[in-house]
Parts: structure tokens; C-alpha cells; sequence
């Protein structure tokens, strides 16, 4: 089990709403999680070897809150594929989703050895993307986007760049995870990253 | 433009200018032609059979007989295709541009450069390239590319084609050799194993699916019709689902594609069409592509049990240069972005209706002479 395993499951109760990454080429979930935003980035940085789609699990009709986690997402995929354009350069935000979404339905086949290490993958990127998120205040941090940022910012965003290339243009996961995590014990400036992934 | 001088090329914006009756008459076509088979935003020549949709010019190509009797691979074309590419830029003296998108097709002409040419020759080729073919492939990119160090071109959108200054190639038109899109989706909503049924038992299915574009069963049935014709008239030898999506492409796209290029390049006149013709080799224009996509490794390679093995031995020749088990196991159809198609066009932006085969061109801010080619030159 990858050590950046988490389970997935979304608080309902609590208005969360469980989404995942899906997999078109095999018809499989890749992971799940309750947060949307790390999903989309996910997506984004795992484009370099594929590439994966958005869906709201819980809107399928058949949907449970027992029924997938990230335990066991790769046992499932969606029952119709038609009517979606799955094979074409994604141009927008809203290119990536898939809806309506259609009922989930068994994937019985064997998982591969190539799709076991892009789930790795998938729970690196969920959980480096919700470090840089968590780390510090969202607001300046999604801010300092979109106007210059200070320098000591600055240091850090170039780190976070760094991170994130690191995981698009890997080939391999050990290798990736292992750069990731050379990049990670680096702190630029007042942030002490090596502590906070460490704490993860 | 002189009045004898036929189209070779019509963009799918002669629509616009179209009337009411006169576009009623044509939705057939337009939809089969224009909506239907994404990335053709125009109609050309259909290659066999005695149908004609427009009366278009035929250009000098090479059509091959269509019979299935030979043993041509797919990386016997490639590697043939290397050495005469290598002989025209010798020839001509000129460096190789290739305009690579990271898809599978563009991506197979630096893998057979690689494998095929020497270092010095290599330091040849320039790679012209958008921010989408690096996320397209940003492995072979960084594996391949820098390490090789091609010289790279950065294409926006506003750039002028290279043929002016370079042997060009590019990965035109390999769409047309293999299976894509609608086929993909046919499989998707089907099952991979439909395609390799007789088209003619599967018509029922066939029909229902083309209701996903056209607008009425009757237009379907219309179009299945066309096309079953033309298969029995031509003789081409289409057996399977998978043939009849494949002989679509091959008869009645090959021509459009090969004009695509020009249709984006500026100043369409007489003599620019000569030093284009002169300088534009694209990849897969060759009698022995054409010959193995109806080989039995052709019709085999479309016979896919999962999208995994879409373009299979294309993918698999590239693997020998660059082994990606990300791309094997994952590349499909990705299609490029509409900013670098012709078919995105920004209002106001000035493009071509119709190319003549002269290479002059009629344009979309000459409503008057589009509306006067259309009662002319167009067979309504």
C-alpha cells in the first residue's frame, strides 16, 4: 500500500461529496477523495502518461457511501462510456468532467502492474498538491498567483514547481517519489517543508 | 481565379454563405462530411467510385489498386519512408522542419529518424513545436528530443509555415491509415469486439449509431447507403465494422488532409503552390502506407481488443527508440488543441472557403465571389 494512502471517504453528514479520478483506457477508478480541487490538479500533473477524467461518484444513481474507497475504487469504473468526448485535447476545466455520470458498475479484470503505479502516483500528487494547500494561508498563497509575489514566496512557489515537474515528467514512481522528497526536505525561507511533509 | 479552375478544397464555412434551400439540400453531406467525421472541417475528392459530392479538381496522387495481397509492414513503410525524406532534404538542400504535436503519428518520425539516419544528418532536423505537443509527450520530449538536441521552433499560432525556408513533414495523413475517433467511440459504446463483425450484418447497429450526428433515421439509412455503395461499386476491400470506419477515412479524407497545411499557410498564389508542392512531403503520403493499411497487418492493427491497442504498431515502432511503458500501455486519440486547427477561427479572423487547384484561394471577406462560386462551381 502506498504510504500516501488515505481512504477517500467523504463525510456526507457533513455536506462533503466524494469524487474520483477515473481511468477511460482500462474503465477503472484510479483514487477517490472529498476534495475536488486536488482531484482536477492530480489530473493535471498525471497528464504526462494519461489521461484522466473527473467524476462526482456520488451522483450515480447506484451510489453508496459503503460501496467504494480507496481500497477498493479500482474494482469499479462506469457502465456506459458513450456520449462523452474521451478521446480529445482537453481545452477546459469543464473538459475533464464527466457528467452525467452513469451508474458505476464492477470492473472484474486483473489490475496491471502499470495501473497499480499510477495509483502510486495518484496518491503522491493528492497528497503533495493538499501539503502546498495546507501549509499555509490559501488566500495569499492563491493570491501571490496572480500578482507578484515577495521573494520569500517566491522561493517557495518555485519549489512547489519544482515538485509538481518532478511528477508529470517522471517515468518511474520510485524515482519520482524519491526526488520529490529530496525537493521536499529543501526550506526556502521561513517555510520548514522537510517538517510538514514529515508530519504528513 | 480563373472560371475553369476547380476547388481541390472547401472549408466547412462555405456553410455560411449558404441560403436557406441551398443548405437544406446539402445537410446530408455537410453533416456526414463537416459534423460527422471530427477534424475534417472540409470536403475534398473521394478517391474511388463514381459519386460525385462536389465538382472538385483531382490532384495527382498515387491511389493504389485495392487488393489485399501483400505481406508490407508497418515499419518496413517507416523505415522506406526515412531514406527518401533523407534523399529530398539531400536533394534539395534544405533543412527538415517536422512539426511535431506529441501524438503518436508525429512522434513515429523522430523515432524513425533516430533509428535510420546518422548523427550528422540528425543535426539537420528542426522540431517545430507547440506548449501542447510537450504536454502531449513531455517524456520523449525530455528523454528523446533535448538528449538528441534537436533544434526546436516554438509554432504559435500566428507563425508562417517553414515551407518557405525548409523540407517540411508532418504527420499527414495518418488518420486516414488507421481507425479514430468515431470508431473509438463505436467500440466504446459497443464493445471492442463489434468491430471485427461483417459491416454488412451490422447495419441495424451501424445506423443507430450515426443518430449520435445526424438528425433524422432516414438521413442515417441515407448515409449508411452511400457509403455501402460506393464499397460494392469500388470493390475496396472492407469485410469488417472495422474496414468500413477505416475505407471512410482512406476514400474520402486522404485528399482534404493533404491540403490542410496549405490551407494554413499565407499568401496562396500560383507560385507559392509550386515551391509548396516542391518542399511539403507529409509522413504517410507514400504508396506503401497506403498499401499496408489494407495489408493483413492493417486490417489487423484495427481489429483492437481494448483503446490500448490503438495505432499498436506504431506505437511499438516508437518504443524501440524510446521504451515508455506509459505510452504503450495508455496513448490513444487525444486530438489536437482548437487554437492550432484551422477550425477555430476568431470572428474576424480572415480564412479560406475554397482552395482552387492552381492554389489561389477565395476568402471569407469576398462574400460576393463566395456566393458567386457556390451557384457556379457547386453541384446543387
Amino acid at each position: 500500500m502506498s504510504s500516501y494512502f488515505f481512504d477517500g471517504c467523504a463525510n456526507t453528514n457533513a455536506g462533503q461529496q466524494q469524487y474520483s479520478i477515473f481511468d477511460p483506457v482500462y474503465n477503472r477508478f484510479v483514487i477517490v477523495s472529498d476534495d475536488c480541487d486536488a482531484l482536477t490538479k492530480t489530473i493535471m500533473l498525471l497528464s504526462g502518461k494519461t489521461q484522466l477524467y473527473l467524476v462526482t461518484v456520488q451522483q450515480a444513481n447506484n451510489w453508496d457511501p459503503n460501496v467504494i474507497d480507496n481500497h477498493c475504487c479500482e474494482n469499479w469504473g462506469l457502465s456506459r462510456l458513450t456520449g462523452y468526448n474521451l478521446f480529445a485535447f482537453p481545452e477546459t476545466k469543464k473538459s475533464l468532467i464527466i457528467e452525467p455520470v452513469p451508474d458505476l458498475a464492477p470492473n472484474t479484470l486483473p489490475v496491471s502492474d502499470i495501473e497499480k503505479e499510477l495509483k502510486n502516483f495518484a496518491f503522491l500528487s493528492h497528497s503533495v498538491i493538499q501539503h502546498w494547500a495546507n501549509c499555509q494561508d490559501w488566500f495569499l498563497y492563491e493570491f501571490y498567483d496572480y500578482i507578484d509575489c515577495p521573494a520569500l514566496l517566491q522561493e517557495q512557489k518555485q519549489l512547489e514547481r519544482q515538485v509538481y515537474h518532478a511528477i508529470y515528467s517522471a517515468v518511474n514512481y520510485i524515482q519520482a517519489e524519491a526526488e520529490v522528497n529530496a525537493l521536499m526536505s529543501q526550506a526556502p525561507g521561513r517555510f520548514d517543508n522537510k517538517k510538514i511533509w514529515a508530519q504528513r | 481565379m480563373g472560371t475553369t479552375v476547380k476547388p481541390v478544397f472547401i472549408s466547412r464555412k462555405v456553410y455560411d454563405f449558404l441560403d436557406s434551400v441551398q443548405a437544406n439540400k446539402l445537410d446530408l453531406y455537410r453533416r456526414a462530411d463537416f459534423d460527422f467525421w471530427t477534424g475534417s472541417t472540409y470536403v475534398s475528392r473521394a478517391r474511388y467510385g463514381s459519386q460525385t459530392i462536389w465538382d472538385f479538381a483531382t490532384t495527382q496522387n498515387f491511389q493504389p489498386v485495392l487488393t489485399v495481397n501483400n505481406n508490407i509492414t508497418f515499419n518496413d513503410a517507416t523505415d522506406a519512408r526515412s531514406l527518401e525524406i533523407l534523399q529530398i532534404i539531400k536533394q534539395q538542400n534544405r533543412r527538415l522542419a517536422i512539426y511535431w504535436s506529441g501524438g503518436i503519428d508525429s512522434t513515429v518520425i523522430l523515432a524513425s529518424l533516430i533509428k535510420n539516419w546518422q548523427q550528422n544528418d540528425l543535426s539537420m532536423v528542426d522540431v517545430v513545436m507547440t506548449p501542447s505537443s510537450y504536454y502531449e509527450n513531455p517524456m520523449f520530449y525530455k528523454k528523446i528530443i533535448k538528449k538528441h538536441n534537436f533544434n526546436i521552433i516554438e509554432k504559435d499560432d500566428t507563425s508562417v509555415s517553414k515551407f518557405h525556408t525548409h523540407v517540411v513533414t508532418d504527420g499527414e495523413p495518418a488518420d486516414k491509415l488507421w481507425l479514430v475517433r468515431n470508431a473509438l467511440n463505436y467500440a466504446t459504446s459497443l464493445g471492442y469486439n463489434q468491430l471485427k463483425n461483417s459491416w454488412q450484418q451490422e447495419q441495424t447497429k451501424l445506423v443507430d449509431f450515426f443518430q449520435c450526428k445526424f438528425q433524422t433515421k432516414s438521413q442515417c439509412e441515407q448515409y449508411f447507403k452511400l457509403v455501402a455503395n460506393n464499397i460494392l461499386e469500388t470493390g475496396a476491400p472492407v469485410d469488417t465494422v472495422s474496414d468500413w470506419f477505416w475505407w471512410i477515412n482512406f476514400n474520402w479524407h486522404w485528399e482534404g488532409h493533404l491540403w490542410h497545411a496549405y490551407a494554413m499557410s499565407q499568401n496562396k498564389t500560383p507560385e507559392n503552390l509550386e515551391i509548396f508542392k516542391q518542399r511539403y512531403h507529409p509522413w504517410y503520403n507514400t504508396k506503401l502506407y497506403q498499401q499496408w493499411s489494407f495489408s493483413k497487418e492493417g486490417k489487423a492493427s484495427k481489429l483492437f481488443q481494448s483503446a490500448v491497442q490503438y495505432k499498436w504498431p506504431a506505437k511499438v515502432y516508437i518504443n524501440e527508440v524510446f521504451d515508455n511503458r506509459w505510452f504503450m500501455n495508455y496513448k490513444t486519440k487525444t486530438g489536437s488543441p482548437t487554437r492550432y486547427a484551422s477550425k477555430s477561427h476568431r470572428p474576424g479572423d480572415i480564412f479560406p472557403v475554397a482552395i482552387f487547384q492552381d492554389g489561389t484561394a477565395l476568402t471569407s471577406d469576398q462574400p460576393q465571389e463566395v456566393k458567386k462560386f457556390i451557384r457556379s462551381c457547386l453541384l446543387i
